[in-house]
């Protein structure tokens, strides 16, 4: 069988082997429900809180701040709904971006539907927002500004301390969805003045299908999932104690080798970037600036449908994405690259790229090469090509 | 998800590329400007002899695009009728994508041969 090449960490990370030995004893033999009050509940429990801690003091919170949810969506949904609700009697006006996480995004919109008012801001061609238009959206009903840490396709990183000051000038609570900056950057919710900040395992090298939501002690939430007292009666559902073991193993590892894995992942993005740009003509790099995530890479390819150019690629061995299209199949266009200013057309031609800690630069070499061979076959019978690289040249006569 | 006939025609698309001085041409995007195809034909005696395609499309499109160059070869263009129910059901998959700007691109082709045939007649 063809060896596989995985370029799509941003979707999900492999389970790390360190990972599953902690989480395998957990479901074997530590496997009691860890709000029952016997000897295996308490033994479960004990391995839930200790998790708990390991995950507040890696963003510098208190153990009583994080509470677990099934996942990133969950945690984002429950913040933004929760929030407003629990704040609705000091307004009904909500501020968020044009390039969230969907989670965010249809929140927000049930959010309007029951009467709530949401601004979305507009961001620049790299995925920046505007501070002067997030100040000028601020009403005197404004209760939650919620703007994304780094963005899933791009990678830009927004400037969350000067979010933060803006909005507690006006004694409004920040929410930030940190699922792809968390565990490759450090993350300090106190000093940065984050007042609800959502992060999620799979994105680190740990289990799918446990997230978490840190929420400062000082903010009102009101629960979406009921059903039981588990989370200080906020988030009802039986806990994933092996799925918290794995998260916080999955945090502790992501701390101890940040430096390694930001370094690694800085010179394979540069390697990758240039090996590219060599030997792929008419290709650009958005959001090409150096405040983003070294690893995600958002790559237009002149004349190529990005969906077709992901088959072939997945036909050759190699996962990618086309970002906010996930539904495949389709002929829809990423919003996200929509909002930073690309026509539909070049939309269309944008596959994301997202390395991992184990990748390694053979593996670039080799993926560009394929990348190469995918892309030329699908131009050789591509029918805006030839045009596009016209229009390029600016000489109609070509 | 693409079903199986999607992928195997992906994989290998017939008739791409476009023919040389073809006696009819068209070239369309779709509503949203997320999909462009052209087709070019090769007309003799009324029938269409060949027709390829050249498409930046997802690959739903390119294997629709495949199944109607295979299609309209050897039809009379007074008497070509795409029905794209039909062309849906060859590739076996329910996908929603409409594919009527697919149809309209050969429909287009053949009206420039007309046209082409009118003004040499005159």
């Amino acid at each position: 069988m063809k060896e596989k090449i995985y370029l799509d960490n941003a979707s999900t990370t492999n389970l790390s082997a360190e990972v599953l030995s902690a989480m395998m004893p957990v479901l074997t033999s530590t496997f009691g429900n860890a709000s029952s009050i016997h000897s295996f509940g308490r033994d479960a429990s004990v391995l839930v809180e200790e998790g708990r801690a390991k995950i507040a003091e890696s963003i510098n919170a208190k153990s009583n701040e994080i509470y677990f949810t099934s996942s990133g969506s969950e945690a984002n949904s429950w913040a933004i709904i929760g929030i407003a609700n629990a704040n609705r009697d000091h307004g009904n006006h909500i501020i968020t971006s044009k390039i969230e996480h969907p989670s965010v995004l249809q929140a927000c919109k049930y959010l309007e539907d029951n009467g709530f008012e949401v601004t979305y801001l507009d961001v620049d061609g790299n995925g920046y927002i505007n501070f002067a238009q997030l100040i000028r959206a601020i009403k005197p009903t404004t209760i939650l500004i919620s703007i994304m840490a780094a963005n899933n396709e791009l990678g830009t990183i927004q400037n969350l301390k000067a979010i933060a000051q803006t909005a507690h000038e006006k004694d409004i609570i920040f929410h930030t969805d940190a699922v792809q900056l968390y565990g490759n950057m450090e993350i300090d919710v106190t000093d940065l003045g984050i007042d609800a900040m959502t992060i999620s395992a799979h994105k680190i090298y740990g289990p799918q299908g446990v997230g978490a939501l840190y929420l400062s002690n000082k903010v009102k939430i009101e629960p979406i999932i009921f059903g039981g007292n588990q989370e200080r009666n906020l988030r009802g559902g039986t806990i994933n104690t092996a799925g918290i073991v794995g998260f916080a193993k999955a945090t502790e590892i992501a701390m101890r080798d940040m430096k390694i894995n930001n370094y690694k992942l800085r010179s394979l993005s540069e390697y990758f970037i240039a090996k590219l740009t060599d030997t792929v003509e008419n290709i650009k790099i958005n959001a090409n600036v150096r405040q983003k995530l070294p690893h995600i890479l958002s790559v237009s390819f002149v004349g190529v449908d990005g969906e077709s150019l992901l088959m072939k690629l997945d036909m050759n061995g190699i996962a990618v994405s086309t970002g906010g299209a996930c539904s495949s199949n389709s002929l829809s266009v990423s919003y996200i690259m929509t909002a930073i200013g690309l026509k539909n057309e070049d939309a269309r031609s944008t596959v994301r790229f997202s390395l991992g800690k184990n990748n390694s630069f053979e593996e670039i070499d080799k993926a560009v090469s394929i990348i190469k061979k995918c892309v030329d076959e699908l131009r050789a019978y591509s029918s805006t090509y030839g045009m596009k690289i016209r229009k390029r040249k600016g000489d109609k006569n070509v | 998800m693409y079903s199986k006939v999607v992928l195997n025609l992906f994989a290998d698309p017939k008739n791409t590329g476009r023919i040389s001085k073809p006696d009819g041409i068209a070239e369309v995007y779709n509503n949203d400007n997320t999909a462009h195809v052209e087709f070019s034909i090769r007309v003799e005696s009324g029938i269409i002899t060949d027709c390829k395609f050249r498409a930046q499309a997802n690959p739903y499109i390119v294997a629709i695009c495949s199944t109607m160059t295979t299609m309209v070869k050897g039809k009379m263009v007074a008497m070509l009728f795409l029905d794209p129910y039909s062309i849906k059901t060859t590739l076996g998959d329910e996908s929603p994508v409409d594919i009527g700007f697919c149809i309209d691109c050969i429909r287009l082709a053949v009206q420039d041969y007309k046209e082409k045939l009118e003004k040499s007649n005159k």
